[in-house]
């Protein structure tokens, strides 16, 4: 038997590890051998993806990415108490439908804070030298709107966009360190903000779409934590600057 | 609040001419209220009144009144 996956003894930061597609991605990495440090906004909830992490070695720490500003600490923090990082997952964000004519400034920086900026801000801090093993590997989860245009997704499509955009700028400023820096476009994938949705605007655009053009149905969660696992692993050494589709042929179809 | 100043928010998110919604008024008679005229209730209701609206509570919209009485500031 062989795992091209194996991720035995690298330490992996996860944020946004209470949502569904972090709960996944965390317990994946940590079956795979990893050591993981989960971050979260509730300490409750954290608590209960800690207990289902597999093995030992992991830790978890309560962490706001709202607040942009605590971000440099609280790596400084990590790196310390667990030592280097050898990859980094973020799997936060949010997701809010908003027309045109209803999105502010104030929301558009809620979800640039939480979508974008956070995430630069975290690969600023974690990759300072002695923080970042070289040839480590960062994973975003971005989205389909990031390259695909939507009714009332302005922010949304705006911060995703940002993401992979700047991801092809920070492959250019980490060639030294060989660190590779990669992202998953998922369109539907089954969690609870999928769940909050069809309650929410069940008779949009966007759920009729769904239906008939993710003709591979919602992703499970899953797939998109065996993606992040391989962009981890050493299966994905080249693999860099690029960001995985995984849409069920919606952007086809 | 008064039940003209929340019409006159309706008025101002579906796009309508002031003085097009009463109180009475049947939302399946009012062309503009689609999809994304829903959208914008449920981002209104939730930015200035804290309400959270779901699939089941717009669906059971049937008159203006019925939107008027959830636009409480708790």
């Amino acid at each position: 038997m062989i795992n091209p996956m194996d991720l035995t003894g690298k330490r992996i930061l996860v944020t946004g590890a209470t949502g569904g597609m972090g709960v996944e991605a965390s317990i994946q990495l940590s079956k795979l051998g990893a050591n993981v440090v989960i971050c979260g906004r509730n300490g409750e909830k954290l608590q209960k993806v800690f207990e289902m992490l597999e093995g030992k070695g992991h830790a978890k720490h309560v962490l706001d990415l709202n607040d942009v500003d605590s971000i440099e600490e609280n790596i400084k923090k990590m790196v310390t108490e667990h030592g280097m990082f050898h990859g980094f997952a973020f799997c936060a964000g949010i997701a809010p439908m908003r027309p045109l004519k209803m999105t502010k400034r104030e929301n558009m920086i809620e979800v640039m804070n939480a979508n974008l900026f956070s995430f630069i801000e975290i690969v600023r801090c974690i990759t300072k030298k002695g923080y970042f093993a070289d040839e480590g590997s960062i994973v975003a989860i971005s989205s389909t709107a990031s390259i695909q245009g939507k009714q009332s997704k302005v922010a949304y499509s705006a911060s995703k966009a940002g993401l992979d955009g700047a991801i092809r700028c920070l492959i250019c400023d980490l060639k030294k360190k060989k660190i590779r820096v990669n992202s998953i476009m998922p369109s539907w994938v089954n969690t609870r903000m999928y769940k909050v949705y069809i309650d929410r605007y069940p008779d949009t655009f966007e759920v009729q779409e769904i239906k008939e053009k993710q003709y591979m149905g919602v992703t499970e969660p899953i797939e998109i934590a065996n993606t992040v696992a391989f962009l981890l692993s050493d299966a994905a050494k080249t693999i860099t600057g690029t960001s995985i589709l995984i849409d069920g042929g919606i952007s086809q179809g | 609040m008064t039940d003209q100043e929340k019409i006159a928010m309706l008025e101002e998110i579906w796009e309508l001419d002031e003085g097009t919604l009463a109180t009475d008024t049947v939302l399946a008679d009012v062309d503009e209220y689609d999809s994304m005229a829903k959208l914008s209730l449920i981002v209104l209701m939730d930015d200035e009144f804290g309400v959270k609206l779901t699939g089941d509570v717009i669906k059971g919209f049937k008159t203006v009144s019925d939107i008027l009485k959830l636009m409480v500031i708790a």
